[in-house]
């Protein structure tokens, strides 16, 4: 279990997302999207059981999504009292930002193939 | 220099000879220039007071937003454990070691763990010193200090009666297991009395949550079992979410009811307990408990006190955007202690605090300007197993103040199964990412 999160962190950072270029200049969709993973998880990558991963969700189908949560359109618990609380602009923001972020399936092959990267290492 | 400080001193050798395997830290040194860059004149020490959810998600999105940051975190305990979800546990549907986290992944990621107590901040000198005879100089300080117990306005209670007999179990470890023991030891037909605080005060759901969760251990194994709560409040968070789930599952307002809750009105406020019988003295009249949870009055936890961070008040005035201290510069209060209404005291909203309090800070050691903070909280309650609830907002900045925002957020709607039983496993999601996020 450890040992994966370590690759994972190494793979988050191989993909360049932990890896902040101008350290210390934070923008309002990172400020935005940090609120995100007390549900649905750091990185917007969810333990469970239920709440969702929301990284690598197409942009356009996130952004959808809350409009459609917002609305009612869309039937939820609690997505529709968060969705009310924001601006087309963040809206957008947000949808931008975990569609840059590397989904659970991508994050779970990049750490196989270090995996077995380190395994034939050994052999 | 003492053994605890050369044995920690070793200790943060071992860490970093750590951190050096993950990659992660390599990044952060390469970013330090080297290790030793405290004597460098655009130097950005962070020292965080306190490892609790707000103190150990600063330290980590600190770090997360700018790795050459010095991130140094002083906590007095190795472990911690979270309160939310210690309902569930005295309850007996969780165990105690689920609800328990240590500080390892901090240090893997290059944060300075220091298993220490503060005895002083120097606002002026930027000097915080510790009992084991530490003196960390800081360019900006984060006080996390949660919340402190008025034990003296219930005559009759203190610390030592909260730790041998009479549980508060509002600081989750040894407290929580000391009342699920007593609940457990209960012989059926005996009474729980809760006494809840008065506002403002951690986890304002929490009583009534746990109320819930021991109702529902008693319907099952100790039917013939009672809970009064006493209330020196008309109303609580949640109240008609609580009060209709207490009819549907627990009989409220029949004569059979597991629970009876004497508010205000009814003479709830408590002003006495007697130890040896678990009497408690409320305008009501006396109330004899077979198990008695106190939850006394709170206050900002004592550093808050120490360092005069709270003025003439009980708590922490801070500035709404940066959570800057309004009495002294370069600290930073966040979580419980801070007064940061409409904002409640819960860990989703320290944890929510702690990411704009780092922002301002890791903006500010760079010389750029912050984003437009943003905020959300949401607090799940367990009404009965399959029954969950939750209160939700998003908040936003607005003429130097936290406001929230218009149209978003409240409670749940009224009672539908499908929707409820969702709401529980949303709970549980929320415990495994928000901890994942603190201390993962």
């Amino acid at each position: 279990m450890k040992r994966t999160n370590l690759i994972l962190i190494s793979a988050l950072f191989a993909s360049g997302i932990l890896a902040n270029a101008h350290a210390g200049v934070i923008d309002r969709a990172t400020m935005l999207a940090n609120t995100c993973a007390g549900c649905h998880g750091p990185n917007g990558i969810s333990n469970g059981p239920l709440t969702p991963s929301i990284a690598g969700l197409p942009k356009e189908y996130m952004a959808e999504s809350m409009y459609d949560f917002a609305s009612g359109k869309r039937p939820s618990t609690v997505m529709q009292r968060i969705a009310k609380g924001y601006t087309d602009a963040d809206i957008k923001a947000l949808s931008e930002y975990f569609s840059k972020l590397p989904n659970e399936k991508s994050l779970k092959a990049a750490a196989k193939a270090s995996k077995n990267s380190h395994h034939g290492h050994n052999h | 220099m003492t053994q605890i400080s050369r044995r920690d001193l070793l200790k943060s050798s071992a860490i970093t000879a750590a951190g050096a395997t993950t990659g992660l830290s390599t990044l952060a040194s390469a970013s330090n220039h080297g290790k030793h860059n405290h004597t460098k004149s655009n130097s950005k020490r962070v020292v965080i007071v306190g490892g609790g959810i707000g103190g150990a998600t600063a330290a980590q999105y600190l770090k997360k937003m700018d790795s050459s940051i010095d991130v140094t975190l002083v906590e007095a305990n190795k472990d911690y454990h979270t309160c939310f979800m210690s309902n569930e546990v005295i309850g007996g549907v969780r165990p105690m070691d689920s609800i328990e986290f240590n500080y390892d992944k901090l240090a893997e990621k290059g944060i300075k763990v220091i298993f220490d107590t503060v005895t002083n901040i120097d606002p002026e000198k930027q000097t915080i010193t510790t009992k084991g005879n530490k003196a960390l100089r800081y360019d900006r300080a984060i006080v996390s200090p949660g919340i402190d117990f008025k034990y003296d306005d219930i005559e009759g209670y203190s610390k030592e009666v909260a730790e041998t007999s009479i549980p508060h179990a509002w600081k989750a470890g040894p407290q929580t297991a000391l009342l699920r023991k007593q609940l457990e030891e209960m012989k059926d037909g005996g009474t729980f009395i809760i006494v809840t605080p008065p506002n403002p005060f951690r986890c304002p759901p929490g009583p009534y949550e746990r109320a819930s969760l021991v109702a529902a251990y008693f319907k099952k194994h100790k039917p013939n079992s009672k809970i009064v709560i006493l209330d020196p409040k008309e109303k609580f968070s949640k109240f008609g979410l609580f009060m209709d789930g207490w009819k549907r599952h627990y009989g409220y307002g029949t004569d059979n009811s597991i629970i009876t809750w004497i508010g205000k009105d009814k003479g709830g406020a408590v002003t006495k307990v007697d130890v040896a019988t678990k009497t408690v003295t409320a305008e009501a009249g006396e109330f004899k408990a077979d198990v008695l949870n106190i939850i006394p009055p709170q206050k900002a936890g004592p550093i808050a006190f120490e360092t005069d961070l709270v003025g003439d008040l009980e708590w922490c005035s801070v500035d709404h955007k940066t959570f800057e201290s309004t009495i002294h510069k370069n600290i930073h209060v966040i979580g419980d202690a801070s007064i940061a209404s409409p904002m409640p005291k819960s860990g989703y909203s320290a944890n929510s605090q702690a990411k704009v309090c780092a922002a301002a800070i890791a903006s500010s050691l760079n010389g750029v300007p912050m984003p437009d903070p943003s905020w959300v909280n949401t607090c799940y309650s367990i009404i009965a197993p399959q029954d969950g609830v939750s209160v939700a907002m998003v908040y936003a900045y607005k003429d130097g103040k936290i406001i929230k925002v218009k149209g978003s957020g409240g409670l749940t709607g009224p009672y539908n199964a499908e929707d409820r039983k969702r709401e529980e496993l949303y709970a549980h999601s929320w415990f495994n990412n928000i901890t994942a996020d603190i201390f993962g």
